[in-house]
């Protein structure tokens, strides 16, 4: 016996998947089968590129206050989430200069954000949830928080300020491990840094081995 | 100067919260220089096309590895990457000159199924808002000629008869 090769082409629709199957996993019955076959491959795919980018996407920081110089209890710390996928449905695809007009609004609670915070126990080990209209550590004045965005170099950067009486606050960055990434502001070239670039901070340098888990900002899937 | 608040530290934690997260770009906002306080991007910000390629996967084969944490390979069942090179809004049309062909993993199909990926990092696409699609796909399939041993000899003495014409 000898075997001879022939080609069989396979056309498939997404919008003729089995019901209750998803678009993002298919299907496909084979009733007649397709028997003494060897090789397969993709001869070709088309798809709208209209993704959206707005979906399943939030806020996570934490800000760390030093509240007072010496003493038990100095520090407290809080987890903000804010998230971003209460937009309209037409806003499920906006571009960098709205994106950042949405975050600072976010911030600036000027829709009313709701801001869910989890205080964090000096000890790192109580967490007390709680929704609230801003994002304030113990008594003071809450941060301003500002989202600027290049245009000409398409870079995003997010500052913050404390002009209070307190004697140390920290933001940080918050990655999710299983959300891998947060790709609205892109990831840095270094691999775990995948939301913004890391810049020494000069007064801090020689904390940050201790606080690294605390302070701000990140946005990511999850 | 300052206690750090050690148990913050998720590797030590035992709480959910924090296990699956960890922190970066520490800044202390009481800075009054500006970019001691401000986290930068590190580049342009792929906000606006967020999704380089699409992975098609499929349980039909299993040939393929794609590198992952720590540039460990790792099989998976990719069928084709493909790439998004189109402005957002239209549409991406994939065809391929050359066939990449992967192998079977079963010689008869019955059934098999596609998914979509991401193709950065493997996340499947959102579902409610994705477009339908579609794909054409290149099964090879071996055609078995059968050879019976009278046939055979028919067919040599037939070429034997061109070979050693009489007349």
């Amino acid at each position: 016996m000898s075997d001879s090769q022939t080609l069989k082409y396979v056309h498939i629709d997404s919008i003729n998947r089995r019901a209750g199957e998803t678009k993002s996993k298919v299907t496909v019955q084979v009733p007649q089968g397709l028997e003494n076959c060897s090789r397969v491959a993709l001869k070709s795919f088309s798809i709208p590129n209209t993704f959206p980018n707005m979906i399943n996407k939030k806020i996570e920081w934490i800000e760390m206050v030093q509240t007072v110089e010496s003493g038990s209890n100095k520090w407290k710390a809080a987890l903000f989430t804010i998230r971003l996928d209460d937009l309209n449905p037409d806003q499920q695809y906006i571009d960098n200069l709205t994106l950042q007009s949405v975050l600072q609004t976010k911030f600036n609670n000027e829709a009313n954000a709701f801001i869910e915070k989890t205080d964090i126990s000096e000890d790192g080990l109580a967490f007390t949830n709680s929704g609230q209209l801003s994002h304030t550590v113990g008594t003071e004045t809450e941060m301003p928080i500002t989202i600027t965005y290049d245009s000409e170099n398409f870079i995003f950067k997010i500052s913050g300020k404390q002009n209070s009486a307190t004697k140390h606050k920290f933001m940080t960055n918050l990655i999710h491990l299983s959300g891998r990434r947060w790709d609205m502001i892109p990831k840095s070239s270094s691999r775990k840094m995948k939301f913004l670039n890391y810049c020494p901070n000069h007064t801090s340098l020689w904390l940050i081995p201790l606080l690294l888990s605390i302070t701000i900002t990140v946005i990511t899937y999850y | 100067m300052v206690n750090s608040p050690t148990a913050l530290d998720y590797n030590n934690g035992n709480n959910l919260l924090l296990k699956d997260l960890y922190a970066k770009d520490m800044r202390d906002v009481t800075e009054n220089t500006q970019k001691f306080r401000s986290i930068y991007a590190g580049h342009a910000s792929k906000h606006e096309n967020h999704i380089g390629k699409i992975n098609l996967c499929s349980d039909l084969a299993s040939d393929s590895f794609i590198m992952g944490e720590n540039g460990i390979l790792r099989k998976t069942d990719i069928l084709e990457s493909i790439v998004n090179d189109v402005p957002k809004f239209s549409y991406i049309h994939h065809a391929a000159d050359t066939l990449y062909f992967h192998n079977l993993n079963r010689a008869d199909v019955t059934k098999f199924d596609l998914r979509l990926y991401e193709g950065d990092d493997m996340k499947q696409l959102v579902d409610e808002v994705l477009p339908d699609w579609n794909a054409v796909l290149v099964f090879e399939q071996n055609l078995e000629i059968e050879y019976h041993k009278e046939e055979t000899a028919r067919l040599n003495d037939y070429a034997y008869t061109l070979g050693h014409p009489t007349r």
